[in-house]
């Protein structure tokens, strides 16, 4: 487990500091010039050069990802070239609620989907199986933003149970932050957990079908006890990593669904820099995702080697 | 895969497509799904932009089928028109990721090197952001709208084919021909063409069909936030967009269409792609039924209860009972088991004492691991046992709940396998398994741990306390199997079947493997059933002898007795294919090869490979012959053995 955490440690930032240079080299590319629309349009051309220069725009590009570098590793993601707020900031309110949004839709999908899978599993060719590998096919195809729209028209609009739109911090009232999760968590999470159902079935069914159940049948384990102590645990690799697959689609699903909900977070800071060219901020939320999704897979890495003596040693 | 027959190829393929039911109305659905964007201007009811604010927000109605927007627009004209741009867009942005990625692909596959790893490093970097958000970057870039946005897509998704493409072309890069044509300088288009293309047609096509799927919703999502199509071009995500705005208060149906039409075709997208994943499987037959019985030669029907001492038939108490009367340790009686419609193991009988050491022997396919499964109430489906009574200590077990069985195994009932390593859980610490059954029986969990230990010592294993901790992969064959005989006696079995407990062992670890499991036997006074196509470790190791043929016992002996004089072809032959371990020599196997179940021959079922068979062999199922108290065979002519 040491070693593996070690070398992702090693690795990781390799990875992220290979990303930002693929992200800076992309935004390099959008349109429009930075100092033009910082001096306003009043500005005259001596105006906007100056600014240029002042701004390091006119320096190549491998000494402004440089400055750009020596900032971000010190926090500072610059600032937006439309409301001059700091990148980092706006990051740091907005990222706990795509986070959360995205951490709800991880345990929905695995609330729905871990069981559904292990029922289909264990009775392959049952009702059960039938029913959940039907509905595992169509709950793949739903996207998540309609699914989102449909749970708003019948749970908020129709029955008023659950609240349509708004974020309410964990602080200020962690009963209202789980209300208003709900909807949008099951709308993420739905296609995940009918991916997730289909892995688990197929895991849990192989590994009932394998050696060493029977091995555990002819000890005289009840099959109760076999599930619980010899199955779940084989079978919960191919599991974790579907999953820590799915957290990375759904990082980037729920800059839509959020829309659906009015939930502020990364994703209208995305929409909205992209349409009016904002390249600092830009760049610092596609880097934090990037690191988001990068962790994701740390974890998944260190659950893989906690879950198999013998990935530990690999 | 030859590539001169990429057509019958192409055909195979399709009927096995045809064959998924599903994917075959998907397909349709797909194919009436491109009419209706090409047609869609034709079809539209109305104008999909001629407003009536009278009617805005109707519901379904026989004018207006899908209704009206908030303009009063028919709903149905206008779904028609974003089906066009919808499957357009599509069209665009996986066009474009093809005719970039599969080029790029090949080529990285075909020249490999430095530009191969640089692909697939990029490739990998792109797992490290969601397809989404890096979507979104290069729309910023190129600019929103319908073009662009699609341009985008296409871009991001080219990954994926140059990944399937390179992929095809280093599968095959390997064989010969390729790099013999490549010697003999034909160009490399025509290799490509030729030999390449064809090859990564299928996991390409595949790769279309689910990836389409995905970018159909990302379109819709990117529409839908206002960052892909824009009006007036409306796609299946503007029109859900427009209808989000009005949905308070409003009509949900212009909340569903869109999505629904979303919805039904990534699934059918999805069920083309995993139809064409099967139907491109090497292989991917349906799956082979088990053979039925071929009604010229019915399988005889197995005698269960036999009246006793009929005729030559086996006296079914021919042993003499020892001691006053008392009951056999095991007792086995016309044990039927069948899979589906064939028997695979037909009316078994035999007896096993307290403390005996009995083999079980046979080539593969003649049942004798069936027997020991039925044995253990371990049959999986479709075996089961049909007919016939399987009696331990006097206790009837065939037909006993799963409870029962559970509570007899590990405790009077206990087996090894061929595999230990695969035997054994690999997650769970070698200790922990051989404490299992202990804490199933009651023991507390420090008491078990200890008896663990101790179990492991006894077992031959060098610093128990410490392989105790450890966990399967760390163990040797031969350990791993001494860790599941450990295992195995843990609750003091009365019974232990051992399924070629050595097969799959180092000659050199065998002996000691089967010296332990005869100690065993001695200290705990268990019985042991040895199941093994090896002659030499019966000789080595049991006092009797069983031999199964074709789902049947052709004979039991005495173990020196067998090997002396037996009285069945089949065992004489067996100890004729059995390696000399003085000439080293290995001397003539018994020609032909086992009946599969359900082809059995209706008169002696070795008949066909025998050399000594005569008119009366053919024409009936054969009777057991008992020759002495202890020896018994299935053969016609047991009593004059010409073989010997």
């Amino acid at each position: 487990m040491r070693k593996v955490l070690l070398e992702r440690l090693v690795s990781l930032p390799l990875v992220v500091l290979a990303m930002s240079v693929v992200i800076f080299g992309i935004t390099y590319l959008v349109p429009g010039d930075a100092a033009e629309s910082a001096a306003g349009v009043q500005a005259d051309a001596a105006q906007v050069e100056r600014l240029r220069q002042k701004m390091g725009l006119d320096a190549p590009l491998p000494s402004q990802y440089l400055s750009w570098l020596l900032g971000a590793v010190r926090g500072d993601l610059g600032r937006s070239l439309v409301d001059g707020a700091p990148v980092a900031g706006t990051i740091a309110d907005r990222l706990p609620v795509t986070l959360s949004l995205t951490a709800a839709g991880a345990v929905v999908a695995c609330l729905l989907g871990v069981p559904a899978g292990v029922l289909a599993g264990l009775r392959p060719r049952s009702v059960w199986d039938r029913l959940a590998t039907a509905g595992a096919s169509v709950g793949v195809a739903f996207p998540a933003f309609w699914l989102g729209l449909i749970l708003v028209a019948l749970f908020s609009l129709r029955l008023g149970w659950l609240p349509a739109t708004g974020y309410v911090p964990p602080g200020v009232d962690a009963g209202g932050w789980l209300a208003g999760l709900v909807l949008p968590a099951v709308a993420l999470g739905l296609t995940p957990a009918a991916a997730l159902a289909r892995q688990m079935r197929t895991s849990i069914a192989e590994v009932m079908d394998s050696h060493y159940v029977r091995t555990a049948r002819a000890k005289g384990v009840p099959r109760g006890r076999i599930v619980r102590r010899h199955a779940l645990r084989n079978a919960a690799g191919p599991v974790v990593t579907q999953l820590g697959f799915w957290v990375a689609i759904m990082l980037g699903t729920s800059l839509i669904v959020e829309q659906v909900f009015s939930l502020p977070g990364l994703g209208g800071a995305m929409s909205n820099a992209i349409m009016q060219h904002d390249v600092p901020l830009l760049v610092g939320l596609a880097l934090v995702l990037v690191v988001v999704v990068v962790l994701v897979n740390l974890a998944v890495d260190l659950c893989l080697s906690a879950l198999n003596p013998k990935a530990r040693q690999a | 895969m030859s590539a001169a027959a990429p057509a019958s190829r192409a055909g195979q393929v399709w009927r096995r497509f045809r064959a998924d039911r599903w994917a075959l109305v998907a397909a349709a659905y797909l194919a009436l799904l491109v009419l209706v964007a090409l047609f869609a201007p034709w079809l539209t009811p109305y104008d999909p932009e001629r407003q009536d604010l009278l009617a805005a927000f109707g519901g379904p109605s026989a004018e207006h089928w899908l209704g009206t927007d908030e303009l009063g627009r028919d709903e149905l004209s206008r779904m028609l028109v974003a089906t066009r741009i919808s499957l357009l867009a599509v069209a665009e942005a996986m066009g474009l990721a093809v005719v970039i990625g599969v080029p790029i692909g090949l080529l990285a596959g075909f020249r490999g090197g430095l530009p191969d790893r640089l692909v697939m490093r990029l490739n990998d970097l792109v797992f490290a952001i969601p397809a989404l958000v890096l979507v979104m970057l290069v729309i910023a870039v190129l600019g929103t709208g319908l073009g662009p946005s699609m341009a985008a897509l296409g871009l991001v998704f080219s990954t994926g084919f140059i990944r399937v493409a390179r992929n095809a072309v280093t599968e095959i890069r390997a064989e010969t021909y390729l790099a013999a044509a490549k010697v003999i300088g034909v160009p490399t288009w025509r290799l490509v063409r030729r030999h390449v293309l064809p090859n990564a047609l299928g996991p390409i096509m595949v790769q279309l069909a689910l990836q389409c799927g995905v970018v159909l919703t990302i379109e819709a999502s990117l529409s839908f936030i206002g960052l892909g199509a824009q009006p007036p071009d409306v796609s299946w995500g503007t029109l859900l967009a427009m209808a989000a705005t009005s949905i308070e208060g409003a009509d949900t149906w212009l909340v569903v269409w869109p999505g629904l039409a979303i919805t039904v075709t990534v699934l059918a997208l999805n069920l083309v792609g995993d139809g064409l994943l099967g139907a491109l499987k090497p292989g991917a037959a349906r799956p082979a039924k088990t053979p039925a019985p071929p009604p010229a030669t019915p399988a005889p029907p197995p005698h269960v209860h036999a009246p006793e001492g009929e005729g030559t038939a086996l006296p079914l108490q021919v042993r003499e009972p020892e001691g006053e009367g008392a009951a056999p340790l095991l007792r086995v009686r016309g044990l039927t088991v069948t899979a589906g419609a064939a028997a695979i193991v037909s009316d078994v009988s035999f007896d096993l004492e307290a403390g005996e050491v009995v083999g079980l022997v046979g080539e593969s396919g003649c049942g004798k691991s069936t027997i020991a499964l039925a044995l253990m109430g371990l049959l999986d489906e479709p075996r089961r046992i049909t007919a016939g009574s399987v009696e331990l200590s006097g206790t009837e077990l065939v037909g006993a709940p799963e409870a029962r069985w559970e509570r007899l195994r590990g405790r009077d009932l206990a087996m090894i396998f061929q595999n230990p390593q695969a035997s054994l859980n690999p997650t769970m610490r070698i200790g922990d398994q051989i404490a299992e059954p202990l804490r199933l029986a009651g023991h507390s969990a420090r008491a078990a741990r200890a008896e663990a230990v101790a179990l492991l010592e006894k077992v031959g294993v060098p610093d128990p306390a410490r392989r105790a901790r450890q966990y399967p992969h760390e163990f040797s064959g031969g350990m791993a199997q001494r860790a599941m005989i450990a295992m195995a006696v843990a609750g003091r079995p009365k019974l232990l079947i051992a399924d070629e407990p050595v097969t799959a062992l180092d000659v050199r670890v065998r002996e000691q493997v089967l010296d332990l499991l005869l100690d065993l036997r001695a200290e705990f006074g268990m019985a042991v059933l040895l199941v093994t196509h090896d002659l030499g470790v019966v000789a080595d190791a049991c006092d009797r002898t069983i031999v199964a043929y074709a789902g049947e016992l052709v004979e039991q002996a005495p173990a020196e007795q067998l090997f002396r004089s037996p009285a069945h072809p089949y065992t004489h032959g067996l100890l004729g294919a059995r390696p000399s371990a003085l000439t080293g020599r290995r001397l003539p196997t018994i020609p032909g090869s086992v009946p599969a179940p359900g082809h059995w021959p209706g008169g002696c079922r070795f008949e066909p490979r025998c050399a000594h068979a005569v008119a009366g062999c053919s024409a009936a199922a054969i009777p057991t012959t008992a020759l002495s108290g202890d020896h018994r065979s299935r053969c016609l002519r047991a009593q004059e053995s010409p073989w010997l």
